[in-house]
């Protein structure tokens, strides 16, 4: 798993990064329209530095720490575009940086 | 004299070709996009129109080929709507011996989330929503995936519209297992010269109209046509696959060349 939980879970949030992992379900229960696929969180890197992201449940957006931006998630689907990232400034990267 | 875009030695080149213009590189991924933000809503009603349901065999032929297993997890990339993937995920489900193993995956990402929203949202029992696919907004050429993490990548009607496809078929390759395969259904050079004479009549006269009476929009099916005839041959998209480093390359031609599966191998 590379994704750091930056924001605890609030009581919105009920999807879990582990509820739809493995344990060999056929079939995906059906999400929220608006939340990110956990698989998702699993497996995407920056499309730019291929280094893991962090997810920030808060602002709904996946940090590249390496790149030094923050990619948006609209309607549940991950925006990987580097020209459609927001430039993190630095007081965002050194606190994405002091998560373990 | 303007590049030939077919060069892979001017796979770098600061001009693109969209469709029979010639744009700056940076420009031609806005106007692509323009192209299918437009067309989202009734993008496969007219894949339908135009290729008069063809093009639902030929994406059934790329599956075929595809062998779809439970527990491969295939990346499809320009997936828009997501017709693939979910042909690929049934298909997995319904191999026998199925139950009890480790399901099929499918990663649909496309650089149009509109396309991808239209996909998402869709409800219908046998799309891939419902069969639960992995939607991701992403370009080819900057894939946002790991190395070796997918078994198969699969790319319909997409590698026409990517600015620099050298770049996208490097990427195919980083991200594929060893073992892993490459496979793109497109548009391509019809063999027979018959039929070529009658495909260009049809393409340049009924497509452009049909696109104007079912999207209003028939720009971008001028596009649409123009990009056909500058995608390259056969043979020479053959070899830039073999290029990006892809081995047991090769190509089966569909409807008379109208289109052809590639396909390559991460060995």
């Amino acid at each position: 798993m590379n994704v750091g939980n930056v924001t605890p879970p609030g009581p919105a949030s009920n999807v879990g990064a582990t509820e739809r992992d493995g344990a060999g379900d056929d079939e995906a229960a059906p999400l929220p329209a608006t939340e990110i696929d956990p698989r998702l969180l699993e497996v995407l890197v920056c499309p730019s530095t291929k280094k893991p992201l962090s997810f920030d449940r808060e602002r709904m957006e996946l940090i590249s720490v390496a790149a030094g931006v923050a990619f948006p998630i609209r309607d549940g689907v991950p925006i990987m575009l580097m020209d459609e990232a927001r430039p993190l400034d630095e007081r965002e990267i050194a606190r994405f940086k002091a998560r373990p | 004299m303007p590049p030939d875009f077919n060069d892979p030695d001017q796979s770098d080149a600061a001009f693109a070709s969209f469709g029979f213009a010639t744009v700056a590189a940076t420009e031609k991924a806005n106007l692509v996009r323009d192209v299918f933000d437009s067309v989202a809503p009734r993008y496969d009603l007219m894949n339908d129109l135009m290729s008069a349901g063809v093009h639902r065999l030929w994406k059934s032929t790329l599956i075929d080929r595809l062998a779809p297993q439970p527990g491969r997890r295939l990346l499809d990339m320009a997936g828009g709507t997501g017709d693939v993937a979910a042909s690929f995920l049934a298909r997995a489900k319904s191999r026998k011996g199925a139950q009890g193993r480790p399901p099929a995956s499918a990663i649909i990402c496309d650089v149009n989330d509109s396309m991808l929203r239209v996909g998402k949202a869709s409800t219908a029992p046998a799309g891939a929503a419902a069969l639960g696919a992995m939607w991701v907004c992403g370009d080819a050429e900057q894939t946002p995936l790991p190395d070796a993490s997918v078994d198969l990548y699969t790319i319909s009607f997409g590698i026409r519209n990517v600015t620099r496809i050298e770049k996208a078929l490097r990427e195919a390759r980083r991200v594929l297992r060893y073992g892993g395969r490459f496979l793109c259904l497109e548009f391509s050079q019809p063999t027979v010269g018959a039929l070529r004479a009658a495909y260009d009549a049809y393409s340049f006269n009924v497509i452009p109209a049909l696109g104007e009476f079912v999207t209003s929009d028939r720009e971008s099916y001028v596009y649409l046509v123009e990009s056909i005839r500058r995608f390259p041959t056969q043979e020479r998209f053959a070899r830039m696959i073999a290029d990006a480093g892809f081995r047991r390359v090769g190509y089966e031609n569909l409807s008379g060349g109208v289109a052809a599966i590639h396909f390559g191998a991460k060995v």
